[in-house]
């Protein structure tokens, strides 16, 4: 095992400035994963010339590949930084940020057209009414429940929208994870009274259509999500759905 | 930002679902159903000239009712041309990123455009070469069909165009079939797809056989040594007697 952890970061000062990439070294000591490495590289920020720079900006919280904020691009693969272990990586290092989401700084993005999308395909159980809608919480079959669990633990960290190659700001196509989360939320008991809704917002411009079948999303996942299933079972039900406009309406 | 939960009321969002789906479709039915039609048509000629002049005339027989041409641009034309335009608006809006993800479904998403976009250029060209709608190319006679689709292939232009052509458009269409499927919601879990997928090949090397198999029978006989009692054997098996079709 080296001795150094090498790494070459592609950093750019601003949102409307070039990239350029410039190389770290620091020393190693087990344990460390990518933040914590730029944690290091923040208290001291040197680069391999050892030019005294700017510190490197990045997005983390919670550490435990739970919230989806640290995505980076790490050695051609998106992923999160937290859970991207230095040991395991082949060096040097090269951290990216991820390319389809609008730069803020170094390896920061903002991934806020992710969340247009989860409100723009109504990804929640409507549960406001002036009727009770369940004076108990329904029953779900144990199959059902871990199918829809896998759904649950997506974190719109944007991996698989990075990876998606019609997902990009040419296109208006939103993407792998809001389509996994309009199957979660229609195949919940209280959240298919709402189906409708989300169906429709899935059946326009960018919608379910635009997916090309690349299946890339389902390869980069860090949460293992099986989002080609739901693609194609959306896809089964905006059919369904079409149909139901077409003739029941 | 614009308002995310607005419904849009634009003509192209409230058609668009429509029209990817008849994209989708078109390249089933009827494309897909033509390109079988034709390649199988075409590999008769592995059999020889008889068979050949046989299966062409149970297509051209259409033509006792006056109607081959209208069915050609109606049912084939004119599908071809709208699966052709919103497919090129599909191959606009993709950035293909196989040199960094080279997963094979990856590959196979960057090989549907490519082959997409060649079997467009292919079938023009071929138009061009041999087809009424573009007066001046080849003549292919229904009455002596071995004899004057030998004469047209000849070159090596020919050879390399129809070979290009071919495998592009078996391609786009046996993965295309594959893709159908999920589009439209048949198969859903990874085994459904891996296992639609084998079929998909199967339909695609078949055809390929019987595209390359006719390419390299065609580009071997020779014209002048086919018979024309051969010919005459395939009329009179044919369901219709030459005298039947129009001259």
């Amino acid at each position: 095992m080296s001795k150094e952890i090498v790494f070459k970061i592609r950093r750019q000062d601003g949102p409307s400035t070039s990239a350029y990439w410039e190389e770290f070294r620091m020393p190693h000591s087990p344990g460390h994963n990518v933040v914590s490495a730029l944690m290091y590289l923040r208290e001291h920020p040197v680069n391999s010339r050892g030019e005294k720079v700017q510190p490197i900006v990045w997005d983390s919280n919670c550490m435990e590949e739970v919230c989806g904020a640290c995505s980076m691009i790490i050695n051609d693969v998106p992923r999160q930084a937290c859970a991207a272990l230095i040991d395991e990586l082949e060096q040097p290092i090269v951290l990216e940020p991820l390319s389809k989401f609008p730069l803020i700084r170094d390896l920061m993005v903002d991934r806020q057209k992710m969340f247009d999308a989860l409100l723009k395909v109504k990804a929640w159980v409507p549960m406001d009414g002036s009727w009770d809608i369940h004076r108990h919480a329904p029953l779900i079959a144990p199959d059902d429940q871990s199918i829809r669990y896998l759904f649950s633990r997506c974190m719109t960290c944007g991996c698989c929208m990075e990876a998606c190659p019609q997902f990009h700001e040419n296109s208006a196509f939103i993407g792998p994870a809001p389509i996994g989360q309009v199957d979660l939320h229609n195949s919940h008991p209280t959240g298919k009274y709402a189906r409708e809704g989300r169906l429709h917002a899935v059946m326009g411009d960018g919608g379910i259509t635009d997916c090309g079948n690349a299946q890339n999303c389902v390869q980069v996942c860090p949460k293992d999500i099986p989002l080609t299933d739901a693609i194609a079972r959306i896809g089964r039900q905006t059919t369904a759905q079409w149909l139901r406009d077409l003739f029941v309406k | 930002m614009a308002d995310v939960t607005a419904d849009t009321g634009a003509l192209s969002d409230r058609y668009h679902f429509l029209l990817r789906r008849l994209h989708s479709l078109s390249g089933i039915i009827p494309v897909g159903v033509f390109i079988c039609i034709h390649l199988t048509v075409n590999a008769s000629i592995l059999a020889g000239p008889r068979a050949f002049q046989f299966a062409v005339d149970q297509i051209h027989n259409i033509n006792n009712l006056g109607i081959l041409k209208t069915v050609e641009v109606v049912f084939i034309l004119i599908p071809i041309a709208f699966h052709a335009i919103v497919g090129i608006i599909i191959w606009l809006t993709s950035q293909p990123n196989v040199t960094r993800y080279r997963y094979g479904g990856n590959i196979r998403y960057t090989l549907q455009r490519w082959t997409g976009i060649l079997a467009i250029l292919f079938i023009l060209l071929h138009l061009r070469h041999i087809h009424w709608i573009i007066p001046g190319g080849a003549e292919f006679d229904p009455h002596d069909a071995a004899t004057s689709t030998v004469r047209a292939m000849v070159g090596a232009w020919a050879g390399i165009m129809y070979t290009i052509g071919v495998l592009c458009a078996v391609f786009h269409l046996a993965n295309g079939v594959w893709t159908f499927l999920i589009t439209w919601g048949v198969t859903i879990g990874p085994a459904a797809q891996r296992r639609s997928g084998y079929v998909c090949a199967i339909i695609g090397i078949i055809l390929g056989l019987f595209g390359i198999g006719s390419l390299i029978t065609l580009k071997t006989m020779d014209a002048s040594a086919i018979s024309p009692a051969a010919v005459e054997q395939g009329h009179t098996t044919a369901l219709y007697h030459r005298a039947d079709l129009p001259t």
